[in-house]
């Protein structure tokens, strides 16, 4: 079993701590991937109107990633376990790079749509990816944590993004703008490259940190050698526990972040009063991520099991959304804003738990592929809660201040009912005694 | 039980290793992979260090549970029976490197004991276990089961309470500085789930084990003399060095050194 760094293992100096540099890592790859396919969004303005692209051509560019992205992730999270997390990562983070370079040679609507589709493809990596990652080197007790830092980094991504990409395009033009972004994967790349092994034939980790994580990550290969087939991955109600958990939450976080201005608008509430309130969900749930990691984690320590303490934050979330529902009884920016924060607080809260759900409950070799399958599911979930609002916000737009209150109650209890399927799915089952899942 | 009597420590290491890693490739062979629980302690180090070394051994398609653990002790804590188990046995090999299946259960310490008992238990209890690699204790402890042991308990682990002769022992060992170091309670497999494996590697080495030994093999079968629960094993082999066979009656002594293969 010759590890690859362990002829170094005297010579090279441990680093403390070295998972949390790898989590740092992770978050950054995150932050990457986000600048990456924000550029296409920050261009839009001047490259709709270079290409003569109508809105429908624009949001036809933006399906094109989705669907390759939705897909994906099912697709990346299976090669992930087959190649292992080094490799997995390592490709999908040179073909997003490389795809966003070359979408500079992008020369109208029909290259820039099957650019759009590589890139999504490739980016898609990342969840599964660095989930897969965390269940290799974080500890039960702070794997939640560790999935919410690499998590923000696409709030971070999402808001360094302009300041990037603007300034290079306002100095050199649009085609820069892919390249620029395009190389900081490529040095990304190279740090990933002399980081990343499995923490037992890490070169640099000390014999403390190796022994902590060894002892509680309960040997996970990081390569399926012993394939779970999707099939036999489907049939576990664990599988679907993960998957829900996911799909059940993430349409109503993108109904809150691209729907709440319209819905302040159509309670008459003007948006440059209601500036302020437009950041408050983006905040609170960067705050929710981490409280929900923190929280189960603390959770953990304090002796309960490790299904009760992710559970736990589960039903603070299922519950906590629900306070999107009585803004329908009010047209108070304050009152509606608040219940804003508080229920997309209590949403990140939920949403940790389910990036975690697949490092928690599966083997080394079937992690990435359930976090794939999570994945998909949510951006099937989106798709379909996005034609829906759509459809009914324009069935009541004659109820004026209430056009969105159907939806409103909906998206309210759309994650209570993830909960309560989260709370009958994720348990111990034949699986577990079989290997197949892992106890909770 | 056969019991072997070797020269020394070293020897005894040697040859139960072999034995062990016949029985090992045996199982590999017939089911495509093995199931073991290993034992720790300083009277294992020979032992476990011929063993790792054996050649022809695929530990990637083994699957490993330890007999015990004490309840509050970090896993970087130098007695830690899940840094003894990590360090010689688990890097040491190729144990859980190459599949994507859980291939060790360690018992966490600082976890809930009777949630991690119940937890791991449950994996312990899934399929059979081929061959378990025990100890005896100063005391005549199996695992951490101090007399009186619970002989019918049916539970795969239990949570003990470690008496003072277990706990001194654990000082003289160097494991700790002093006796109120030692945690008063560890996680230890039962008797009845020891004696459920179909196979039993005991490996006794030293004479201060002498006593323990003698009153498990020739005193009445029962709870003050927990290893004593070994007899009621069809298939445990013993290993004792001559010092730690010492004070078992001559006749017992000649027949099992006679069965030793030189």
């Amino acid at each position: 079993m010759p590890a690859p760094g362990q002829a170094l293992q005297s010579r090279a100096r441990a680093i403390p701590h070295l998972r949390w540099w790898i989590g740092g890592l992770l978050f950054a790859s995150t932050v990457i991937n986000y600048i990456d396919r924000q550029t296409l969004a920050l261009l839009a303005p001047f490259l709709t109107q270079d290409y003569h692209w109508s809105h429908t051509d624009y949001a036809n560019l933006l399906i094109s990633f989705r669907i390759a992205y939705a897909l994906g992730q099912t697709a990346c999270g299976r090669f992930i376990d087959r190649v292992g997390t080094r490799r997995g990562l390592s490709i999908s983070v040179l073909w997003y790079s490389f795809v966003s370079i070359a979408t500079s040679l992008a020369t109208g609507f029909r290259s820039f749509a099957a650019f759009r589709f590589l890139l999504g493809a490739g980016e898609s990596a990342n969840w599964p990816g660095a989930t897969k990652a965390v269940s290799e080197w974080f500890p039960r007790h702070e794997r939640a944590l560790a999935s919410a830092l690499f998590d923000s980094g696409s709030s971070i991504g999402g808001a360094i993004a302009p300041f990037i990409i603007l300034p290079i395009y306002f100095r050199w033009g649009w085609r820069p703008a892919f390249v620029i972004p395009g190389l900081l994967g490529f040095l990304w790349l190279f740090v990933w490259r002399r980081i990343y092994y499995l923490p037992r034939e890490h070169p640099r980790i000390t014999d403390a940190e190796r022994t902590t994580i060894l002892a509680e990550t309960e040997s996970l290969g990081s390569v399926a050698d012993r394939r779970v087939s999707w099939g036999a991955l489907l049939k576990l109600p664990q599988t679907w526990g993960a998957i829900v958990s996911k799909a059940l939450t993430d349409p109503v976080w993108f109904f809150i972040t691209d729907w709440f201005p319209l819905y302040l608008v159509a309670k008459g509430i003007s948006l440059k009063s209601g500036l302020i309130a437009v950041w408050v969900p983006f905040i609170a749930a960067d705050l929710g991520n981490f409280f929900g990691g923190w929280a189960s984690g603390f959770l953990i320590k304090r002796g309960w099991s490790l299904g009760a303490a992710r559970k736990a934050l589960v039903v603070f979330g299922g519950f906590g959304v629900t306070l999107l529902i009585p803004t329908i009884f009010t047209m108070n920016l304050v009152a509606i804003t608040a219940l804003f924060g508080l229920a997309t607080f209590c949403y990140a809260a939920f949403s940790t738990i389910a990036n975690v759900l697949p490092s928690d409950l599966f083997t080394g070799g079937s992690v990435a592929s359930v976090s794939g399958f999570s994945g998909t599911g949510a951006g099937i979930g989106t798709i379909i809660a996005f034609e829906l609002i759509g459809y009914f916000s324009d069935a009541t737009q004659a109820l004026p201040g209430h056009s969105f209150d159907k939806i409103i109650v909906v998206a309210g209890l759309v994650p209570f009912v993830g909960m309560l399927l989260v709370l009958l799915l994720v348990r111990n089952t034949r699986a577990t005694k079989q290997g197949l899942a892992r106890p909770i | 039980m056969q019991i072997k009597i070797l020269d020394d420590k070293k020897a005894l290491g040697q040859a139960a290793a072999e034995h062990a890693a016949k029985s090992l490739r045996a199982a590999l062979r017939e089911n495509g992979a093995a199931r073991i629980v290993a034992a720790t302690g300083a009277s294992q180090f020979e032992f476990l260090d011929s063993l790792t070394s054996a050649a022809d051994i695929d530990w990637s398609r083994v699957e490993l549970f330890h007999l015990d653990e004490y309840v509050g002790l970090p896993a970087t804590h130098p007695a830690s029976f899940r840094k003894y188990i990590l360090e010689r046995i688990i890097l040491r090999t190729g144990i859980g490197l190459k599949t994507g299946i859980t291939q060790y259960h360690l018992l966490d310490g600082e976890g809930d004991p009777q949630e991690i008992a119940k937890r791991v238990g449950s994996e312990l209890i899934s399929r059979p276990i081929d061959i378990a690699f025990v100890g005896i204790g100063e005391n005549g402890h199996l695992a951490f089961n101090d007399p009186p042991a619970d002989f019918a308990s049916e539970e795969p682990y239990l949570v003990v309470q470690l008496d003072e002769a277990c706990r001194r022992q654990q000082v003289n060992e160097g494991w700790f500085s002093q006796l109120a170091d030692v945690p008063m309670r560890a996680i230890s497999m039962s008797i009845r789930q020891i004696l459920r494996a179909k196979e039993i590697i005991a490996v006794v080495p030293e004479a201060r084990k002498a006593l323990a030994v003698q009153a498990c093999l020739e005193e009445e079968i029962g709870p003050m003399a927990p290893a004593s629960a070994l007899r009621n094993h069809k298939n445990t082999a013993l290993y004792l060095d001559r010092d730690s066979a010492a004070l078992l009656k001559a006749s017992k002594r000649s027949v099992s050194q006679g069965s030793v293969a030189r």
